[in-house]
C-alpha cells in the first residue's frame, strides 16, 4: 500500500528555479563567509497548487554543499516541519539562542521524538530558520529554508534580519519583472489559491523562536510560477 | 488543556501513528478503487480515454497517470505480470511509460498500427499543442508547460510536442532495458476472450535515442495479464465533398495568400477542431494562447477572474448558452469584439456549416453554443459572430458549398473520428467483449483532472 508522504519530486519550471538559484546563491555567501564549515543546507519552497494538489514544493537544489538536481521538486505536505510552522503563522522563525548545547540536545531530543523522528540528533542540524514570503493577498508564496550543524547559527538577530532584507529586496525585483515591466517571454502564471491544512505537528516546538522582524512581501504575487513563452 | 494533558494526549497519537494512520490508508484505498472503476471494462480489460469528448494531449496523459498510479496503489509488486497498450498515441505511451516507471516487475508491450509513434502529430506543423488552454480561463490554464512526472512537455507545434514525448519516451524505456517491446505496423490485431488474448502481426521494434529500428515481421498470440486500449479517436471521418486535409495534416490556411486572391472556404462541424480552424481562417496571425493575452491586455488577470464567473453561469445553464452571451458581452466584451474587428483577415470569406450530427440537428447559433466545446472557443466563435467574421449556414453541405462557390479543397470537414472502427477491428464486430466495451464507454467517465497522490510517481 502506497504511503501518503511524497517520496518523489514533481517537475518545477526552470525558469522559476532560475529565478531563486542566484539569490539563494547570494545568502549562502553572506551566511558562509569566514564559515565554510558550518554545514549549510538553504533552498527555497514553493506553496503549490494545482487542479486538487496542494503541496509545499522544494524549487530548486541545496545550496551550501553539493548540489543535486535531484532535489528539485521535491513536495511535502503543508504541516511539515519548521515550514508548515512558518505557513501557519506567517511569520519568520528561528531556533532559538541556547546557552549550552546539552540543553539544545534535550530539547531537539524531545522535539523529535513528539514529530515521531526519534530521539537522535547525532549528526544533524543544529540549527533551523525558515521565512514565509507574504504574497498580495496575504498569505504565504516562499519559504526559505535553512539549517545548519553548527550551534546557534541562525540564534542571532542581526544575521536573521539581514537575511529577511534580502529577502524583501527578492521580493522587490520579482514584483517589477511580474507587474512594472512585464516581458513578453517571461511570465508568472499564477496557480489556484486552495487553502492549506496547516498545523505544525511536526515542528519542534520547544527550539523555535519567532523574532520581532517582519516577513518580506510581495505587492503583486500570489504564487510563484515563472516560465518562459 | 494543561502540559501534563498535552503530552499525554501526543503520547497516545504517537503510540497509535502508524507510517499511515488507518482511516488514511482507508480512504487512499476507496479513492484508487474508484478511480480503476472508471477505466476497468472487466478484469484485466482498461480503456484510457477513448470514450471521452473535449479530448486533449494534456487529459490524455492524466488520465493514464490516474489509471497507472491508481493501480500501483492496489497491486502487489512483487508479481511479474505482462501488460499490452493497444495504441502508440499519447494516451498509450503514457500508458507504457507510466507502467515501466511505478510497476518494476511489469513487462509492456505496446502495439501500434502504423509505423511511427504519435504518428498524427508527428511532422504536424500546423497544430499547436498548448496543455490546458482548453481549461482556460480557470487558474495556472495559461501555464506553458504540462509538468507532468512522466513524459513532461512544454507548448510547441505538434511536431515539436510530439517530438518532445516521444524522447522522453525513449529515455524512461532506456532506463528499464528488457522491460518494452513496441511492435509497429501491426495490420493485424485481434484481443480475444475476456480482452487479455491478444493475436497480432507487425514489427517488433526497438527503441533508442528517441528512434526506432524495426526488425523483421513476426506473427504471433499471448495472454497477457492486463490490457490497456489507448487507441484514441483513430483517424478522421472523410467526407466527399471535401478534399481537403484532415486535421493534423499541413495545411496552408494560417497563411495569407501570395497571389492577392480572397478565398472562400467552408468549415463543417462545430466541435472544438471545426473552431479552431474558424478562428485561424478569420483572424490574424491567430494562436489559442496569444490571442488570450492580445484580447484582455495588461488586465488579464482581473478579466480572466470575471471571465471565470462568465463560464460557470454557462456550466450550469448551457441550455442558454447563446443569451447568456449576449448579455455579457452587451455589457462586458465591447472591448473583445472590438479588438477582434481589427484582426479580421482580408483574404478569407468563411461559411460555417452548424448543422450538427443528424441525431441532434442544430438549427441555429443557440443550438450550435451548447455544444461542449471549450470555454475558449465557444468565447470566440461568439465574439466573431459579433464581428460579423463569418456566415452561419445550415442545410446540407453539398448544398451550402455550390451555393457559395467553395470548392472541394477549401471545404474542411471537421466531424470527429470513426472510433467505432477501431474498436470493431480489434474485437470483431459481433464479439460480447465488444458490446462489454461499449455499454462500459456509454458511461464513462475518466477524470482529468490530477487524482494520482502528489509525489507517488516517479519522475
Amino acid at each position: 500500500m502506497a504511503s501518503s508522504k511524497p517520496k518523489h519530486p514533481e517537475p518545477v519550471p526552470e525558469a522559476t528555479q532560475l529565478a531563486v538559484m542566484p539569490f539563494l546563491a547570494a545568502v549562502e555567501g553572506y551566511l558562509i563567509e569566514g564559515n565554510q564549515d558550518c554545514g549549510l543546507r538553504l533552498t527555497v519552497h514553493r506553496l503549490m497548487a494545482r487542479e486538487k494538489h496542494r503541496h509545499i514544493q522544494q524549487i530548486c537544489t541545496y545550496f551550501g554543499g553539493a548540489k543535486d538536481e535531484r532535489s528539485a521538486g521535491r513536495l511535502f505536505s503543508a504541516q511539515t516541519g519548521l515550514m508548515g510552522l512558518a505557513l501557519e503563522k506567517k511569520k519568520i522563525c528561528h531556533t532559538k539562542h541556547y546557552d549550552n548545547v546539552n540543553l539544545f540536545e534535550q530539547e531537539i531530543r524531545a522535539d523529535r521524538i513528539d514529530a515521531g523522528e526519534g530521539g537522535d540528533n547525532q549528526g544533524r542540524a543544529q540549527s533551523f530558520l525558515a521565512i514565509p514570503f507574504i504574497g498580495e493577498d496575504s498569505e504565504v508564496v516562499l519559504i526559505l529554508y535553512a539549517e545548519s550543524t553548527q550551534f546557534n547559527f541562525f540564534a542571532n538577530e542581526e544575521k536573521v534580519s539581514t537575511i529577511a532584507n534580502m529577502c524583501q529586496s527578492f521580493c522587490d525585483l520579482a514584483d517589477w519583472i511580474v507587474e512594472q515591466v512585464p516581458r513578453s517571454s517571461l511570465r508568472n502564471f499564477e496557480t489556484k489559491k486552495l487553502d492549506f491544512k496547516v498545523g505544525h505537528q511536526t515542528a519542534f516546538r520547544r527550539i523555535n523562536a519567532h523574532p520581532d522582524i517582519v516577513a518580506p512581501s510581495f505587492n503583486h504575487l500570489r504564487s510563484f510560477n515563472l516560465e518562459t513563452i | 488543556m494543561d502540559g501534563i494533558q498535552v503530552n499525554l494526549l501526543r503520547w497516545l497519537v504517537n503510540l497509535c501513528k502508524l507510517n499511515t494512520p488507518h482511516w488514511e490508508r482507508q480512504f487512499m484505498s476507496n479513492r484508487a478503487d474508484g478511480i480503476i472503476a472508471e477505466f476497468c471494462v472487466e478484469k484485466g480489460l482498461y480503456t484510457v480515454g477513448i470514450f471521452e469528448s473535449g479530448v486533449t494531449v494534456y487529459s490524455q496523459q492524466v488520465r493514464a497517470h490516474n489509471l497507472v498510479s491508481a493501480l500501483s496503489e492496489k497491486a502487489d509488486h512483487s508479481q511479474p505480470e505482462s501488460w499490452a497498450v493497444i495504441g502508440g498515441g499519447i494516451a498509450g505511451l503514457t500508458t507504457a511509460a507510466c507502467a515501466l516507471a511505478l510497476f518494476p516487475s511489469v513487462k509492456v508491450t505496446l502495439f501500434e498500427r502504423q509505423w511511427e509513434l504519435c504518428s498524427m502529430q508527428l511532422g504536424s506543423d500546423s497544430r499547436w499543442l498548448h496543455p490546458r488552454i482548453y481549461d482556460w480561463p480557470s487558474e495556472g490554464s495559461r501555464a506553458p508547460s504540462a509538468s507532468l512526472p512522466i513524459l513532461n512537455w512544454k507548448e510547441g507545434r505538434a511536431s515539436d510536442v510530439s517530438r518532445q514525448i516521444i524522447g522522453r519516451f525513449s529515455d524512461l524505456a532506456e532506463r528499464h532495458p528488457g522491460r518494452l517491446s513496441i511492435i509497429l505496423g501491426a495490420r493485424h490485431l485481434k484481443i480475444r476472450e475476456n480482452g487479455t488474448q491478444i493475436e497480432w502481426l507487425g514489427h517488433p521494434a526497438n527503441i533508442e535515442g528517441g528512434f526506432l529500428k524495426f526488425e523483421q515481421p513476426l506473427g504471433a498470440q499471448k495472454k497477457f495479464d492486463k490490457t490497456f486500449l489507448a487507441t484514441g479517436y483513430g483517424l478522421e471521418q472523410k467526407a466527399s465533398v471535401s478534399l481537403a486535409n484532415s486535421y493534423w495534416e499541413n495545411d496552408e490556411i494560417g497563411q495569407p495568400f501570395f497571389d492577392g486572391r480572397r478565398q472562400a472556404y467552408l468549415i463543417s462541424g462545430s466541435g472544438d477542431g471545426a473552431l479552431i480552424d474558424l478562428c485561424r481562417l478569420c483572424i490574424s496571425r491567430f494562436r489559442q494562447d496569444t490571442i488570450v493575452y492580445e484580447l484582455l491586455g495588461k488586465a488579464i488577470e482581473r478579466r480572466e477572474k470575471a471571465l471565470r464567473g462568465l463560464r460557470d453561469e454557462i456550466i450550469l445553464d448551457r441550455e442558454n448558452t447563446f443569451s447568456i452571451f449576449e448579455r455579457h458581452f452587451f455589457e462586458d466584451y465591447e472591448y473583445v469584439i472590438d479588438a477582434l474587428k481589427k484582426r479580421l483577415r482580408n483574404d478569407t470569406t468563411v461559411i460555417m456549416h452548424l448543422s450538427g450530427h443528424p441525431d441532434r440537428p442544430n438549427d441555429s447559433m443557440a443550438d450550435t453554443l451548447r455544444a461542449p466545446t471549450s470555454f475558449l472557443n465557444k468565447f470566440l466563435f461568439f465574439a466573431l459572430y459579433k464581428a460579423g467574421a463569418f456566415v452561419p449556414a445550415f442545410g446540407e453541405i453539398d448544398a451550402i458549398a455550390e451555393e457559395f462557390g467553395v470548392d472541394a479543397s477549401s471545404v474542411l470537414v471537421r466531424h470527429g473520428a470513426d472510433r467505432e472502427k477501431n474498436l470493431i477491428q480489434l474485437f470483431g464486430e459481433s464479439s460480447d467483449l465488444l458490446a462489454k466495451v461499449r455499454n462500459h464507454g456509454a458511461g464513462s467517465t475518466q477524470k482529468s483532472e490530477r487524482c494520482w497522490t502528489p509525489g507517488s510517481i516517479p519522475v
